[in-house]
């Protein structure tokens, strides 16, 4: 009995958790899988069971083609950009360096803004100074539109992986780099062969990230071009977004939604296990 | 003397970036103190007079006053809620390690982190709209606080287990119960990674964008970003309003953000460092 009493005093801790988390979380989750075997429209009260039908329709679907490339080419432009970028600055402003603290935070300070914003400002010098520079803005063609979305989502979140790699080289200890030095490896060696095996931890964070994040982008898409111009910039997540709200298709939505997230969990794992099998033990 | 060179040349693209990163924030000043003759003289002419009307124009026509009492009202709810709801859970699941039960529950929690926002979209926009709680601030709340505590509950177990047992076992001894114990001793001691968690938390949900453009549509309770979203929309022509309303917004969220930046980092390189 006491006990008991003993585990239960525990146990109440837990219970605000899990009526949040049952709400918000376990039962959406649950509820969608069987609204994925419907036609709900997303607005009636009343829908039917099609059984498979969602997931028959989604694999002759054009309509997915277009998305599900421009989400590929956007979440692996991000990752690669961003993670090159991120390491980059990490190493230079890892140096003793005048006035690092200034860098530091013109580098963090983009993450307080807000994805709405970001997409505002750059959307405006997009049309009004890229396409004095260039000739034309990027976000209104077709061919170019995502370089302009990647732009905006470089400069919104780079920060996070600069801070994380910061953290990863100040844990590398001296002593390699020196070891390294007196043996005669140069600088560039130094950082193939010491620097980078040393980071994968890092490596393992940011690159898996940034990649399930930018593969499920939503609102920096939304805000900058709403998926146009002629769908050239739709991404899966918005994607889905339409069929709910614009073409009152929930159901088949949420059919959408649930093969694109086994999509990211398998991914999610896989390049875990692939960055974790290359860690060193420092 | 290679290396010199190589060092010259990132030190040229760090410059370079940095103007680039800042070049945004110069544009957001000086759009908003120009008048709309100027700025049809082009992106980077400069004003002749600083026009402070397109901040009282702003204020009106943005209804920034509302937003941000909005945004306020649920960024300070669900910052509280997320804190005291995962730190008690952490607490448990910290001290209760070795039961199953806890610890399947951190996996759940943990599994949670990986789901896309847009597969709970759809079921939960039918289930506000079945509980009525569509265009709540309530609602709003709940359903940021909710998919906020997974993240949070992780970061602060790891904390929880590092506390040593003795002063809860001494308390114990001495009669108090486990609130109290909770309450007055372990709370206390957990302040550096609530501090962490809640600005984190702060930041992330004064930016909050997913929830709210599903759940708060109307007018009256639209938050900062949601508000954004339409305003540039509608007033896309009127660019020196709109980059006032995008300054004014800025502005608290940077000073908070520049105070807190010791807690951001120390946040977001947390799961770095541990590997």
């Amino acid at each position: 009995m006491k006990r008991f009493r003993k585990e239960m005093s525990y146990f109440v801790f837990l219970i605000p958790s899990l009526i949040l988390f049952g709400f918000c979380i376990v039962y959406p989750f649950l509820s969608g899988i069987q609204l994925a075997f419907t036609d709900w429209n997303g607005i009636s009260r009343e829908y039917n069971f099609v059984g498979l039908d969602n997931f028959v329709k989604l694999l002759s679907d054009r309509n997915v083609v277009q998305p599900i490339r421009t989400t590929v080419i956007y979440g692996v432009g991000v990752t690669a950009i961003n993670n090159i970028l991120a390491l980059f600055l990490a190493v230079n402003l890892s140096k003793k360096l005048k006035g690092k603290a200034f860098f530091k935070t013109t580098y963090f300070i983009p993450l307080a803004i807000s994805a709405v914003l970001a997409s505002f400002v750059w959307k405006y010098i997009d049309s009004n100074l890229f396409s004095e520079i260039l000739g034309r803005s990027l976000m209104g063609r077709r061919e170019t539109v995502l370089i302009g979305i990647i732009i905006i989502s470089l400069w919104n979140n780079l920060g996070s992986n600069v801070m994380i790699y910061m953290a990863g080289i100040t844990g590398i200890s001296k002593d390699y780099d020196e070891a390294a030095m007196i043996d005669g490896a140069n600088g560039r060696q130094r950082f193939f062969h010491v620097t980078i095996p040393m980071l994968m931890p890092s490596f393992t964070i940011c690159v898996t990230l940034t990649l399930t994040s930018s593969l499920r982008e939503f609102g920096t898409v939304l805000a900058a071009t709403g998926g146009g111009p002629a769908g050239s910039s739709q991404t899966v997540a918005i994607l889905i977004y339409d069929y709910m709200f614009k073409y009152s298709r929930a159901g088949y939505a949420q059919a959408i939604s649930l093969v694109f997230m086994v999509f990211l969990v398998v991914i999610g794992l896989v390049l875990t296990k692939f960055f974790r099998s290359r860690e060193v033990e420092a | 003397m290679k290396e010199n060179k190589v060092g010259a040349i990132s030190k040229g693209i760090l410059f370079l970036m940095t103007i680039i990163f800042l070049f945004p924030f110069l544009i957001c000043i000086l759009m908003s103190v120009k008048s709309k003759q100027e700025t049809s003289k082009g992106i980077l002419s400069l004003p002749e007079s600083i026009h402070w009307e397109n901040f009282t124009t702003a204020m009106e026509k943005a209804k920034i006053a509302l937003s941000m009492k909005n945004s306020l009202i649920i960024t300070v709810c669900c910052v509280l809620i997320i804190v005291l709801v995962a730190s008690a859970a952490a607490y448990a699941i910290g001290r209760r390690y070795n039961n199953r039960f806890y610890r399947f529950y951190e996996t759940l929690l943990v599994g949670s982190m990986m789901l896309p926002f847009q597969v709970i979209m759809v079921p939960v926009y039918r289930m506000y709209k079945n509980l009525n709680l569509l265009n709540t601030r309530t609602g709003a709340v709940i359903m940021i606080s909710g998919l906020a505590i997974a993240y949070s509950t992780v970061m602060i177990i790891g904390f929880v287990r590092s506390l040593p047992l003795e002063l809860e076992e001494a308390a114990e001894i001495e009669g108090a119960g486990r609130f109290h114990i909770f309450f007055f001793i372990i709370f206390p001691l957990l302040k550096p990674i609530l501090a962490t968690v809640a600005t984190l938390q702060f930041l992330s949900v004064w930016n909050e964008f997913n929830v709210s453009i599903l759940l708060l549509q109307d007018e009256a309770i639209k938050t900062i970003p949601m508000q954004q979203y339409v305003f540039f929309g509608a007033y896309g022509a009127d660019y020196n309003t709109a980059f006032a309303a995008a300054v004014i917004a800025m502005i608290p969220v940077i000073i908070i953000f520049l105070i807190l930046q010791k807690q951001v980092v120390a946040g977001m390189t947390a799961g770095a460092v541990k590997g």
